[in-house]
């Protein structure tokens, strides 16, 4: 079954404000870590450290994988996309109110403007699935259509 | 920490976790599972035609992060290590009564049939982070 994205962001937004990132490293390893994205339009944003474990290695590969925590009875959503890095002040500034459904001041005091060790993964989706009970209650599936 | 106390400490966010594995083309992929530790090895009862299965089989490196939660108090522990595809029947019925569940509800043909598989990750580092890194961050890595 197919899925529209719009839908595929309900659902993640709905499940839960977590997330599992997923980032690959120079030697093929994956790495694993906690997220909290925020969705504007069909672009996932998460704020990140300068100096992280997964800007690196997007800086190397651009793929990731998010999967939003799954329900106690196994309803989750996986997507997967391209991600860039984003230290420029102007979308800092623009990040920071309106589009984060939390206070960053809370991470990062400074502000857009005082904190350079802050900056932006965004994540460009190129494919989910939404999966019931594990999948076994069913998958729906959306990919980006090619140009 | 140890890798007892990393143990320990992963047990206290449930049997459920995301394992991390990188396709063939470089793509990660990331599959909530059940998990347990069978000795020194994070072990998970799994769909042998599953992708997390031809990833390991294409690129046998493999990450764990056991769920995270606020009864937990939004810790992580997150497991790294080498991982296998166990497929053949005397060592699926090695495993099969070490996971904590019945594996027959998944399984009913039991640890004969080829549909399902174990894969198994030897833990080869561990980092604990609690309140998200910003209560500590604990370390455990294997010595050669």
């Amino acid at each position: 079954m197919t899925i529209d994205l719009s839908e595929v962001r309900r659902v993640a937004t709905a499940l839960s404000p977590w997330a599992h990132l997923a980032t690959v490293r120079d030697d093929g390893s994956p790495d694993v870590v906690p997220v909290h994205p925020c969705w504007e339009g069909d672009a996932i944003w998460i704020m990140v450290g300068r100096d992280s474990v997964k800007t690196r290695n997007v800086a190397g590969n651009q793929r990731v994988a998010l999967h939003w925590q799954v329900t106690e009875s196994g309803d989750g959503v996986e997507v997967w996309g391209r991600a860039t890095i984003h230290a420029d002040l102007e979308t800092k500034r623009r990040l920071w109110n309106g589009v984060f459904d939390y206070d960053l001041n809370a991470f990062a005091p400074g502000g857009p403007d005082g904190s350079p060790d802050t900056v932006f993964m965004k994540v460009d989706v190129t494919r989910a699935m939404v999966m019931k009970a594990y999948g076994m209650g069913g998958i729906e599936r959306w990919k980006l259509e090619k140009a | 920490m140890n890798l007892e106390e990393i143990k320990t400490d992963s047990r206290r966010y449930g049997p459920f976790a995301y394992i991390a594995t990188t396709g063939a083309d470089g793509e990660p992929h990331l599959a909530p599972v059940a998990v347990n530790w069978v000795g020194d090895d994070v072990v998970a009862f799994v769909l042998a035609a599953s992708r997390k299965v031809r990833n390991v089989r294409a690129n046998p490196r493999a990450t764990v992060h056991f769920a995270v939660g606020e009864a937990t108090n939004w810790d992580s522990c997150i497991v790294w290590g080498d991982a296998r595809i166990v497929d053949t029947t005397p060592g699926r019925i090695e495993l099969w009564d070490q996971m904590g569940y019945d594996l027959k509800a998944f399984e009913p043909g039991g640890p004969e049939s080829d549909s399902h598989v174990f894969l198994v990750i030897r833990a080869n580092r561990a980092t604990v982070l609690r309140s998200y890194g910003m209560g500590g961050r604990f370390t455990w890595r294997r010595e050669n």
